[in-house]
């Protein structure tokens, strides 16, 4: 009898793939579950926390000469010797072509704000975000996502950035959060691909800039400095519509480097390490006229 | 419609299943609706535009049967001039129905034939247009011709050992592309992110070498599942590679290389416009203007004609000396070959001539040119991340993949091994492409 041993084979294969397609399928609907779990329980411990901070705030912080609303200021690259930034391959671009060596960065391709909390990538010998967060304490925190959940409704992607903030908040309460508003991509990218058109991108970043409250997080509008004018990203800054070219993470750094929050703790911290920069940022008053 | 796409698979599968169970004398009308709704679900367009190719050049074939010699001859300059002339037009408008290259290809090769009297002019427009739009070949080739597929078509060998081959090669064909080819396409899509002046020396070499592997894998693996559908049909479709990167000259490597192409070429321009029959001088004339025809025939670009041009020149240095040393030697051949293959693929993959000169100094340094922002790791960095897809397509170059599947196939294990391979392919296809919102990739 005549038989194709490969049809056969492909039919039992074909179950198999079946069985293990429906099993992950239901394994995928459970984690959005346990995520939300977990945000809970960091929010209840949250709450504990800021009713204690008042306290600790008033003892440890001098009185009077905290301002009500911080301004920028432009700083220089040991600004971000703690810093860690969050993202995704955008931000690996930035960990290999800025000059920021000295920072932490916590990225990887097809990161999402969705993803961050549960991803395991390995950062100086530490896996998984919430680990690192609890495994020291940054001075400030850079997140830039927004690329990889441009099909995702403005609200539901708003809500999440602000369930993870919060909760970076719970590991890190005395770092600087900056969200930084999605990168635009070119003209030309978003009209072959209408799913990622800059208006989109800005009705997002209106809502992430709620998130800020000008005392210790804070908004970054880094497409200044990334702008063709009409509000696409420029053609000749990117290859292929959507990452910066090598040559161009200057212009991001630099707009860190000129939007940097400089609280009267840090400049404590930094007049004792280095007395120029503390000088600076210490007669913070005098130089709010100048901020960007 | 990609032939890496659910939406195809289940096409197949469905078209499968009602060619099995269709009565035998019917099936040829089977497989002529299945191409039909193939193309229609391809575009409209796509359809319309092979529909008319197909009346067209039935029509003139019928009327090249005609022994009246200056009214065939009139036919076939007509003929081709239409098929040739409707080509040009749409690579110049720049709107080209989906595999118009390649069946105008087929049409001129029918109408020559026909008119050399290689074969019969076809009086079945049904027969002629189900040649014209069989979906395993009508997007890509392979350019199969009328006299070779004619007679198969009245009786094609539809055995379960030809099921079985068919498999093989559809199984390797999607593997090849999927878990190969397209994984290595991130590598380019990579230098050309990071753009080309910041990429260090050795990523630019990793680079041409990854794109020229990606090439060959994405279309061999193409060609193996066209191959492979056909061979389940009952067809025996022409090869378009035979192991290239183990060539010995670029000429060779031409012999190797997208065959159906490059023998059309052979044999409806090269050959008719003397070969190398009518003395040296026009020998090289008759290899330039295949070679200009095969650059234009690619695309309508700067690049492109520096490709074929390149090429050209190359094989016109080897038939005058060339050749023959590298035939004498036995590494420095394959050393030869690998060296320029890469560099003309890289002519290729670079469609503006400027970005084309960026990537020449860093391939070579002392060429001057403004360095960007080179991240000093990143050659490390690639070959790490894609050394698995690397060592799998430089394995794939070699025959011996091939020989294996085809002499072991029916054992149980291999059958189960290729099995687990096909459903691996599927497994990435959905993974990489069901929700392009979900899977954002950057």
């Amino acid at each position: 009898m005549q038989i194709c041993p490969l049809l056969i084979c492909l039919a039992v294969a074909g179950v198999g793939f079946l069985i293990y397609s429906l099993v992950t399928a239901k394994e995928d609907s459970a984690p959005a579950a346990a995520t939300v779990t977990t945000t809970e329980a960091v929010q209840t411990t949250e709450s504990l926390l800021s009713t204690e901070q008042p306290q600790t705030t008033e003892t440890t912080q001098p009185e009077t000469t905290e301002p009500e609303t911080l301004e920028f200021q432009t700083v220089t690259e040991d600004y971000f010797d703690d810093a860690l930034f969050i993202g995704d391959s955008r931000t690996q671009g930035l960990q290999l072509y800025s000059t920021l060596d000295n920072a932490t960065f916590y990225a990887a391709t097809s990161m999402s704000i969705f993803g961050i909390m549960d991803s395991t990538e390995t950062v100086d010998g530490v896996t998984g975000i919430r680990n690192l967060l609890q495994s020291k304490q940054f001075g400030k925190i850079y997140i830039m996502f927004g690329i990889n959940e441009a099909g995702y409704d403005t609200d539901a992607f708003v809500e999440r950035y602000g369930q993870v903030v919060e909760e970076i908040r719970g590991y890190q309460p005395d770092a600087i959060i900056y969200v930084q508003g999605i990168m635009y991509v070119t003209a030309a990218k978003a009209a072959a691909e209408p799913v990622f058109s800059n208006d989109n991108i800005r009705k997002k970043n209106e809502g992430l800039k709620d998130l800020a409250n000008g005392e210790d997080i804070f908004y970054l509008e880094v497409n200044d400095n990334l702008n063709d004018g009409q509000g696409n990203l420029p053609e000749e800054y990117t290859g292929d519509g959507v990452h910066l070219k090598a040559s161009y993470y200057s212009l991001w750094r630099d707009y860190l480097l000129e939007h940097a929050i400089v609280t009267p703790q840090m400049a404590g911290q930094t007049g004792a390490q280095s007395g120029g920069s503390g000088e600076g940022a210490s007669t913070e008053t005098s130089t709010a006229d100048d901020a960007g | 419609m990609s032939f890496t796409s659910i939406k195809f698979l289940y096409f197949l599968a469905a078209f499968l299943v009602v060619y099995a169970l269709c009565p035998a004398r019917y099936r040829r009308y089977a497989l002529l609706v299945g191409s039909l709704v193939f193309c229609f679900m391809g575009s409209v367009r796509m359809a319309v535009s092979v529909l008319c190719f197909s009346i067209v050049n039935y029509v003139l074939g019928g009327l090249l049967q005609t022994r009246d010699p200056i009214r065939k001859r009139v036919v076939l300059i007509v003929g081709v001039a239409l098929n040739a002339g409707a080509l040009i037009v749409f690579k110049l408008t720049g709107t080209m129905p989906t595999g118009v290259s390649f069946y105008t290809f087929a049409c001129i090769s029918y109408l020559v034939d026909v008119s050399r009297s290689d074969v019969d002019p076809e009086p079945n427009l049904l027969k002629f247009t189900t040649y014209l739009t069989m979906f395993p070949k009508v997007q890509q080739g392979p350019i199969a011709r009328y006299k070779e597929l004619s007679p198969q078509m009245d009786r094609p060998r539809q055995t379960l050992q030809n099921v079985q081959a068919g498999l093989e090669s559809f199984i390797l064909g999607i593997s090849m592309k999927v878990l190969l080819a397209d994984k290595l396409a991130i590598l380019w899509n990579e230098l050309v992110k990071i753009g080309f002046e910041s990429i260090s020396t050795p990523l630019a070499w990793l680079g041409i070498f990854g794109y020229s592997l990606q090439l060959y894998l994405d279309f061999q693996g193409y060609t193996l599942m066209a191959i492979g559908i056909g061979r389940m049909l009952g067809f025996q479709f022409p090869s378009n590679f035979n192991f290239p990167y183990l060539a010995k000259t670029i000429g060779d490597f031409y012999r190797r290389w997208h065959m159906t192409l490059t023998g059309w070429f052979k044999d409806y321009i090269y050959i008719p416009l003397g070969g190398n029959r009518k003395g040296t001088l026009r020998t090289v004339a008759n290899i330039l203007i295949v070679w200009l025809i095969t650059s234009l025939w690619h695309g309508l670009g700067w690049n492109y004609l520096l490709w074929g041009m390149s090429i050209g020149l190359l094989i016109v240095l080897e038939k005058l000396f060339l050749g023959k040393a590298m035939n004498k030697l036995h590494v420095l051949p394959h050393l030869y070959v690998l060296f320029f293959i890469p560099l003309t693929w890289c002519c290729f993959a670079i469609t503006d001539i400027s970005q084309l000169g960026v990537y020449f100094t860093r391939l070579f340094p002392f060429l001057g040119g403004t360095v960007g922002n080179v991240y000093q790791g990143d050659f490390a960095m690639y070959l790490g991340q894609f050394a698995p897809y690397l060592i799998g397509g430089v394995f794939c170059c070699f025959p011996i993949l091939e020989r294996f599947v085809k002499r072991y196939g029916r054992n149980p294990i291999v059958s189960m091994l290729l099995a687990a391979l096909f459903w691996w392919a599927v497994f990435e296809i959905q993974r990489s492409g069901n929700n392009p919102f979900l899977y954002l990739n950057f």
